[in-house]
Parts: C-alpha cells; structure tokens; sequence
C-alpha cells in the first residue's frame, strides 16, 4: 500500500472508532468513496467542517465535514445537552472529533515510521464554501453514514 | 500519599488517610472532554477542584492552589498556551505534581517530551474509561 492508501484505511479506523466511543447509539457506515485529482477542484463545505492541515513526509489537508443538523445532534449527546443552533460549544465539539479522528489516524503512521503531524484544527462554518488548493492535489471524499447523518471527510494529499 | 481505599471492581480510588477525597484539576479548552473527564474522575472518587480552558488560565490556578492538588490533567493542544508549556511551568514549581497529559496524538515523540518535561503519564484521546482509571491508579500509587 502507498502513503496516500496507508492515511485513508488509517481514517477509516479512527473514525469508527471516536464516533462509537464518543457517540451513543451510533451506527456508523462507509458509503462510496469518490475520487479526483485536479489542481483546480475545490472542496465544498456542506456546513460546520474542521480543516486540519498534514504536515511532514505526507503533506494535505483534511476536512471533517458535517451539515449543520447533524452536527447540532452529534454535539448536543457529545455535550449530553441540547444544542439547536450553532454556538462556540458546537465549533469545539466538531474541532475536537476532527482532532481525535485524524490525530489517531495520523499515530498509527507514525507507528509505522513515517514522519508527519498535523495543524491545529480551523473551523470553517457556512454552506458551499469552496476551499481551492494551491498545490496538485488527489482528492478523496469519504462519506460516513451515521445513524444521525451524513459525516463527509475529505482527504487532499499533495501529488508531490 | 498513601490510599487506604483501592477497589478497581466498583472504579474507586478512594481518600486520603485524612479522610478526604484526592482532588484534582482539569485543563482543557474543549467543554465535552472537560464534561467526560470530570465525570469519570468523580466515578474513580476524585474531585475536581478547578478547571480550566487555556494553558494561561491553568497556570494562573495552579499558583493558588499548588499543594493542595493530588492530580492534574492536561490536554495539549490549547489555545494561548499548549499543555507542554503549562507542564514546564508546573513542574519549575513543583517537579513532584502529578501531571497526567492527554492528547489525540500519542506519537512516540510527543509522548517521550512530556514524560522528559515531568510527565507522569499520557493518555492517548479516544479513551476508555477503564483505561483511564488503570494509568490514575497506577499514577497515584507510584508518584
């Protein structure tokens, strides 16, 4: 398996398990990974996304993308109180499942001898913001299917 | 510190030998973890005294209360102030304190800079509660 193959099974796993360890009830699938490489293709943000930036060895960016209704009930049982709109404990919330999600994602690389890190997470709130890339990029997007909605992470690794 | 009560069946840590319960402070910037974790250390009988949400406001604490507390945990990534810099100037006050970092990323290098800066352990976020009561246990009873 290449860098790019070890990153996505390695997201695959850590996202799974933060959501059944942090979510109760939590039925999580994978649904049909799409793919692009093109240096002008932005990512779209469908509502609260939490942008993390690979740096080192493996040089990207990740966004952990959820439309605002499903990350009001994912923070509201995280939070184990009722959100209805979007407030800074949500903005929290999101960032730090983004954080857990590729911080165990990113360790198991590490483990394996390869040499990266990641940014702190930026919270990005709106609906069809575009994101460009200033660098060639494959683009992965990953949508997982939650028993409270879509999650979409999305995974742009520098071509070189 | 000696404990005199120590059951891992019902996840209690139990008191001091003055009776009273181990106290502890904990740092983190997001609600949720502070939430979490607050509610396990008072499942293991430990209470928590303080909080804090930035490495700033940690240290400020600390000086009040510095002696009087059993057990610090810490995350690291933070605002202001990274749990690695609130480590370094805990332990330029008391290199004794027992300080437990907490972290989603549990890299072998990140690990090994907290233990070198006074660390007495690291959890690696997602955690399980039962993982979390072993290291405190172990953490109490050793330092």
């Amino acid at each position: 398996m290449g860098i790019k193959e070890d990153i996505t099974v390695a997201l695959y796993g850590s996202t799974k398990m933060v959501l059944k360890e942090y979510v109760d009830n939590i039925t999580v699938n994978f649904g049909e990974v799409t793919i692009a490489t093109s240096q002008t293709r932005p990512i779209i943000v469908k509502g609260c996304a939490s942008l993390i930036t690979l740096i080192g060895e493996l040089k990207g960016k990740v966004l952990v993308d959820l439309p605002l209704e499903t990350a009001l009930k994912i923070s509201s049982i995280m939070n184990d109180e009722e959100l209805t709109e979007f407030n800074d404990t949500v903005s929290m919330t999101i960032n730090e499942l983004a954080n857990m999600i590729v911080g165990n994602a990113i360790n198991k690389l590490v483990d394996a001898g390869i040499n990266v890190d990641i940014s702190i997470p930026s919270f990005i709130f709106g609906k069809e913001i575009a994101l460009y890339s200033s660098e060639a990029s494959d683009i992965l997007v990953v949508p997982v299917e939650t028993s409270y909605g879509n999650i979409f992470i999305t995974i742009s690794i520098a071509s070189k | 510190m000696e404990l005199i009560k120590h059951d891992p069946e019902n996840l209690f840590m139990g008191t001091k030998r003055d009776g009273k319960k181990l106290t502890c402070m904990v740092v983190d910037d997001v609600p949720f973890m502070v939430k979490t974790l607050s509610k396990l250390l008072e499942k293991f009988g430990i209470e928590v005294v303080q909080t804090a949400a930035n490495g700033v406001e940690a240290v400020e604490k600390y000086k009040t209360l510095k002696g009087r507390l059993d057990l610090i945990t810490c995350d690291i990534t933070m605002p202001e102030m990274d749990g690695l810099q609130v480590l370094e100037k805990v332990m330029q006050f008391d290199r004794t304190q027992r300080v437990v970092m907490i972290s989603a990323l549990g890299s072998k290098e990140k690990v090994k800079t907290a233990m070198q800066l006074g660390a007495k352990y690291f959890i690696v976020k997602p955690f399980k509660a039962e993982d979390v009561f072993r290291i405190l246990s172990f953490v109490i009873t050793k330092f």
